[in-house]
């Protein structure tokens, strides 16, 4: 059995490095004909990879200090979100009024692209992490916000009456159906703002870092034309991505939604 | 007796929707005038929305107004980028769907591209496509194009197992099985698919414009704005943004939507 | 039509509806459930009330159980008016209602804990009514484990656990099929006679009354009013079949063809109405 199992996990592997692979051969074919002169090959940009895993000045290795930086103002921006944008929707959950009066504008702003506040934090506070922790939590709240809030409202009314007829207070109601409730709403938003979160920071740099981060390095490598390492860049943002897509969100929902076998939408 | 009702829930849900709104603009004024921000930071309403008239009755070179060209710059890139999008990802969506083998191959491509902000190509397209609108347009292309794909191939793959039984019992052939019954089948996830792929569209393109120095468009509007300090445009240009996109998702979705999926009852929620 | 033949053997009855009145909606939307219910229920008493669908049967057990508040009328549980939900009442609902996040034994203790009781003693508590609803063993598995014989178990003894006065059930084997509604039907008597439990039953079954009830009320279409009561003085465990509980059912049947032929003919001129157009 054990054998079975890790012939079709190699099985699995190939038949999804394959059509990758295919794309670097026809990608490395497409650069040696010099069809598009911008255009670096794949070995040009794997050197420069390597050449970025080099340490710098203060010892890490480049591509690492910028993955760095970028990952801390991820981090920070999203936690903010999340820090802001559940209690927020809590409360347009529960209370009528409050969400009387925020849905309309938070529908409203949700599809406002997250880089449009850019200039206006640039006025705010410059250049540098400031700015670019703010475009974050501002990506991320909408989602997570409007999601906490239709997780509480879309709760099975009669698991709200039934804990009333038990005899539970508002704070009972609250805490112990409300919120374990809207769980899979939650993490729903969650999810959605981890991508957005992830988007605002890519533009955000590319606007308003100055000398580290991911964005930054594409952004700054167009300027002085070196395509390999915006490509480079590139390669790690999108490895990047992948990864927190599989390890961080995929995770958490495996140990909170499925266990209860409620599905998501 | 029916008219009436109609007439009746409109303006009940217009007035749900815009006296809040209104409530939080008579909120914002006053904060804004109570000395609590420094006005640059937060201009208050009356300040903002009569900009929005000032930049809409501007005048360009070339005649017409300054905010009406921008606006209609960004649609029409916004436009195309969207209709090729659209368009590319329900092909492939349905190819993906339908057959095994095309959505071997694609699918690790695509999980591996679609994390990638549409905003990151820019600088690659800006080095082939030059500094115009070509760059723009192959942004919203791209960022427009996964959710498409990815809920097309899905609602593809979601359709039930029943109703293409039924169909074969009934003598349907390939074709009409996917003209009949796998298409209407996957109308709502598609449906739900374009929308996201229209929103997404939406956001890398005006990200795009402030990166890409596209000289018009509303991106470019606010972006350009801050180096005058003028935040006025800058919430302006916000409002007209939010207002724009909403009017467009009613209007290109709403339509559609009532002619099929809500008359034939499938609703699909879309957080 | 009969109207309150609730005759009190002995003492004040446990549940009573005065005259209850219903109304849902504003001015031109206004929608009257219920014109006029008016009957007791006795203690220790399993009363059924059946009706035609749409006729606000359920509609009368949410406002039994404080979900809404009657437009007119009283209802008093032991004397006393009922102000909202609370724990004296015991509901079952048709979907079962159970927390998904929420283990069985956890769904069972909730109301114990709820009521401040101490978590070990709450549950030990859900232990006993576990077992009295025979599912000893899967005190730890989830709701969506469950089959929805199962999950009703499960919400019946959540119900029960907390020893409420009266309990309230709302179609509560509507979502199962056939098999499983006679098997459920048989092990709520079982479990029911263990505790004799005051209850109030509503059902669109005519079959499942007879063989359930002590009593059963039946409410006219909509707007509602009751049109009979009929009492089933049969010793239990009952048989489908024999001559007096099927006498029994067609006494029931009876009030309730009428009514359901009327509830019928409404919706259908309705429909008819509204296909000719628009009337303005």
């Amino acid at each position: 059995m054990r054998r079975k199992e890790a012939v079709l996990r190699v099985r699995d592997a190939v038949m999804f490095a394959l059509p990758l692979a295919s794309l670097i051969v026809a990608w490395q074919v497409v650069a040696s004909l010099g069809l598009i002169r911008v255009l670096p090959s794949p070995t040009y940009v794997l050197e420069t990879l390597l050449n970025l895993c080099r340490p710098a000045k203060g010892g890490t290795p480049i591509i690492l200090a910028h993955f760095g930086a970028s990952l801390f103002r991820v981090g920070m921006g999203f936690s903010l979100a999340m820090a802001i944008g559940v209690p927020v929707g809590l409360l347009m959950g529960i209370n009528r009024y409050v969400n009387y009066l925020l849905h309309p504008v938070l529908s409203l702003l949700m599809p406002v692209p997250t880089l449009a506040w850019v200039p206006m934090l640039l006025i705010l506070w410059g250049l540098g992490d400031r700015t670019i922790v703010a475009a974050i939590f501002l990506g991320g709240f909408f989602s997570i916000a409007y999601n906490t809030a239709s997780g509480v409202r879309g709760i099975d009314k009669d698991l709200i009456r039934a804990a009333y007829t038990m005899g539970a207070s508002k704070w009972t109601l609250f805490s112990r159906v409300l919120l374990p409730g809207s769980m899979v709403s939650v993490i729903t938003g969650l999810r959605l703002a981890v991508g957005y979160s992830w988007r605002a920071l890519v533009g955000a740099e590319m606007l308003a870092a100055a000398g580290w981060g991911l964005g930054f390095l594409v952004f700054a490598a167009r300027m002085v034309s070196a395509t390999n390492v915006m490509f480079a860049g590139l390669i790690v943002i999108m490895f990047a991505g992948y990864l927190m897509e599989r390890y961080l969100v995929g995770p958490l929902e495996k140990r909170t939604v499925q266990r209860w076998g409620v599905v998501r939408t | 007796m029916r008219r009436q009702g109609r007439a009746r829930s409109i303006v009940s849900s217009a007035g749900s929707f815009i006296l809040p709104l209104l409530l939080l603009c008579a909120i914002w004024e006053i904060v804004s005038r109570s000395g609590l921000v420094k006005p640059v930071l937060l201009p208050p309403p009356s300040t903002v929305f009569p900009r929005i008239i000032t930049l809409a009755t501007t005048p360009t070179q070339r005649g017409g107004s300054l905010l009406v060209e921008h606006i209609l710059t960004s649609l029409y890139r916004l436009g195309l980028g969207f209709f090729a999008g659209g368009l590319g990802g329900i092909v492939l969506g349905l190819a993906m769907g339908s057959n095994k083998f095309v959505n071997g191959y694609f699918n690790p491509i695509i999980s591996i591209l679609m994390p990638v902000p549409g905003i990151t190509w820019t600088p690659i397209l800006v080095l082939v496509l030059g500094f115009g609108d070509s760059t723009l347009i192959a942004v919203t292309f791209i960022a427009s194009f996964f959710p498409v794909v990815c809920n097309t191939a899905s609602g593809v793959r979601s359709v039930k197992k029943e109703l293409i039984w039924a169909a074969r019992i009934m003598g349907a052939g390939r074709v009409s099985l996917f003209l009949r019954i796998f298409l209407p089948s996957s109308a709502p996830h598609i449906l739900a698919g374009l929308k996201l792929g229209l929103a997404a569209g939406w956001r890398t393109l005006i990200a795009v414009e402030m990166i890409a120095s596209a000289l018009w468009g509303l991106g470019y509007m606010i972006f350009d704005a801050k180096e005058y300090l003028r935040t006025d445009t800058i919430y302006a240009g916000i409002i007209v943004m939010a207002i724009i996109y909403a009017v467009i998702e009613k209007a290109a979705f709403g339509f559609v939507e009532k002619k099929t999926i809500e008359k034939w009852g499938v609703v699909s929620e879309v957080a | 039509m009969g109207s309150g033949e609730n005759i009190a053997a002995s003492g004040p009855a446990k549940l009573e509806a005065r005259h209850v009145r219903k109304e849902f909606g504003t001015g031109e939307d206004k929608v009257l459930a219920i014109e006029d219910i008016d009957f007791a229920v006795e203690e220790n008493e399993f009363c059924v009330i059946v009706g035609p669908s749409g006729c606000g049967k359920s509609t009368f057990l949410y406002l039994v159980a404080g979900f809404e508040k009657p437009t007119a009328g009283e209802i008093l549980l032991n004397g006393r008016h009922i102000e909202g939900p609370g724990p004296d009442r015991g509901f079952v609902f048709q979907e079962f209602a159970l927390y998904p996040w929420k283990t069985v034994l956890g769904n069972v203790s909730f109301g114990l804990e709820i009521q401040g009781m101490e978590k070990k003693e709450a549950r030990r508590r859900a232990e006993e009514y576990v077992k009295i609803i025979g599912l000893s063993g899967f005190e730890n598995a989830y709701p969506h484990t469950l089959s929805g014989g199962m999950k009703q178990r499960v919400g019946i003894a959540r119900a029960l656990a907390y020893d409420p006065e009266i309990l309230l059930m709302d179609e509560p084997f509507g979502s199962l099929d056939a098999q499983t509604k006679k098997l459920m039907q048989t092990e709520l008597l079982r479990v029911w006679a263990k505790t004799r439990k005051t209850v109030l039953y509503v059902t669109h079954s005519v079959v499942e009354a007879t063989y359930l009830a002590d009593r059963v009320i039946v409410l006219t279409a909509r707007p509602s009013r009751v049109k009979g009561i009929v009492e089933v003085d049969l010793p239990r465990p009952r048989s489908y079949t024999d001559d007096e509980y099927l006498g029994a059912r067609e006494k029931i049947l009876g009030l309730l063809d009428e009514e359901v032929a009327r509830a019928f003919e409404r919706e259908t001129s309705q429909a008819q109405r509204t296909d000719e157009g628009p009337a303005t």
